[in-house]
């Protein structure tokens, strides 16, 4: 996966140095059971063992002063049928700021523009899908759900089952995310708020 | 219960390192009846077998007796289970059209009925490719379509859907008469 520049933000592959940040933002006590392991802790052993398990590619998501905003990732890739799965997560102080969402999409946008997928899919329990359903209505295509699948902080909570086809994604989102990459890429070319030296000496 | 009329009950087993060559048969022929281990086409040989036990809660081979001899007609499999939440998935997987069908369905219950009497489980998932039959036909009960992921499964030059269906802890206790 390559790193990817917009405006706001930069997605680069995570590196071994990024593991312990992520590490203590899944395993926060704050995240409940809301996050993929459910509540349940991990060492960090296993923690780092697991990370690149089917992963086609995990990007750390920053803003341009390195600070990190999360994670996105995409694994499971089937190439015989064309699909791939994604799946994000946000440290506490980016939740609900939409700032993960353009990172999911520059993602989205990287796998329709460099790999040949028809679909990609995702899973989204209900209390995050919320936070995102409507701002996502245009290209996200609800495959059904899992009714009262998860037991989520003492409530059974439903699992969506969503879907980004290739055709509605590319025309109108994924050149909307191109050109914001370009411009992006542009400002950093010319010096632009200084943010290439700040990526560079920062390493992050 | 499915079936009654002449139909012989199954029986059964634990799967041993022979039936092997069975299962790969099924996997090879039909792929598009055993989502779990052919999602992504079938595993080369060595990768089956582990992908035959990945995940598994109980599976046991399906046979029958007929005519003086015990034929091994499918799997019945629960995988998945996730013991917090109450859920678990099941499989049935046979040679289509080798009129063992019905047998299947009863072994399917049996496991099904295994699940909700031996754990908690709430819920029962079962997934099939719209190019092959749904798992909980022939069963006769309400299983609610959950999930349909469009045109996801490529077989025979088409694009085929993945789909999940469940049964309910409460609905499959009423059926069989056990209470809820």
């Amino acid at each position: 996966m390559i790193a990817i520049n917009d405006p706001w933000l930069r997605l680069e592959p995570v590196r071994p140095a990024d593991y312990e940040a992520l590490f203590r933002t899944e395993m926060a006590w704050s995240q409940g059971s809301a996050w993929r392991f459910g509540g349940a802790t991990i060492d960090f052993r296993s923690y780092v063992s697991s990370f690149w398990l089917n992963v086609l590619g995990a990007c750390a998501v920053r803003r341009h002063d390195g600070s990190l905003l999360g994670m996105v990732t995409a694994y499971d890739p089937d190439h015989r049928n064309g699909t791939v799965w994604i799946m994000a997560m946000a440290v506490p102080s980016a939740q609900g700021s939409g700032l993960l969402l353009v990172g999911l999409s520059h993602l989205i946008t990287e796998l329709f523009h460099n790999w040949p997928f028809r679909v990609v899919l995702a899973e989204s329990k209900a209390p995050a899908y919320a936070q995102f359903r409507s701002s996502t209505r245009r290209a996200v295509v609800e495959q059904g759900r899992l009714t009262r699948h998860l037991l989520i902080d003492g409530e059974f909570r439903d699992l969506f089952y969503l879907a980004i086809n290739r055709e509605t994604w590319m025309p109108v989102e994924g050149a909307r995310y191109l050109r914001r990459q370009r411009r992006a890429d542009a400002d950093m070319a010319s010096g632009d708020s200084g943010q290439r030296s700040v990526l560079i000496t920062t390493g992050k | 219960m499915s079936g009654g009329g002449n139909f012989p009950a199954p029986i059964l087993r634990p799967v041993a390192p022979s039936d092997t060559t069975f299962l790969y048969h099924v996997a090879a022929n039909y792929p598009e009846t055993w989502p779990r281990v052919c999602q992504k086409g079938v595993p080369v040989p060595h990768e089956f077998e582990a992908l035959l036990w990945y995940q598994v809660l109980s599976q046991y081979m399906v046979d029958v007796f007929i005519a003086g001899q015990t034929v091994t007609i499918g799997l019945v499999s629960l995988y998945d289970a996730d013991h917090v939440s109450g859920i678990v998935w099941v499989e049935n997987v046979g040679l289509p059209g080798d009129h063992h069908e019905i047998v299947r369905c009863q072994a399917l219950e049996q496991v099904i009925d295994r699940g909700f009497t031996s754990w908690p489980f709430r819920k029962i998932y079962g997934v099939h490719h719209s190019a092959a039959a749904p798992v909980f036909s022939g069963l006769g009960l309400d299983a609610p379509e959950e999930v349909r992921l469009r045109e996801v499964y490529r077989h025979d030059g088409h694009l085929w859907d993945r789909v999940t269906c469940s049964v309910e802890r409460s609905d499959w206790m009423q059926r069989s008469g056990t209470g809820s």
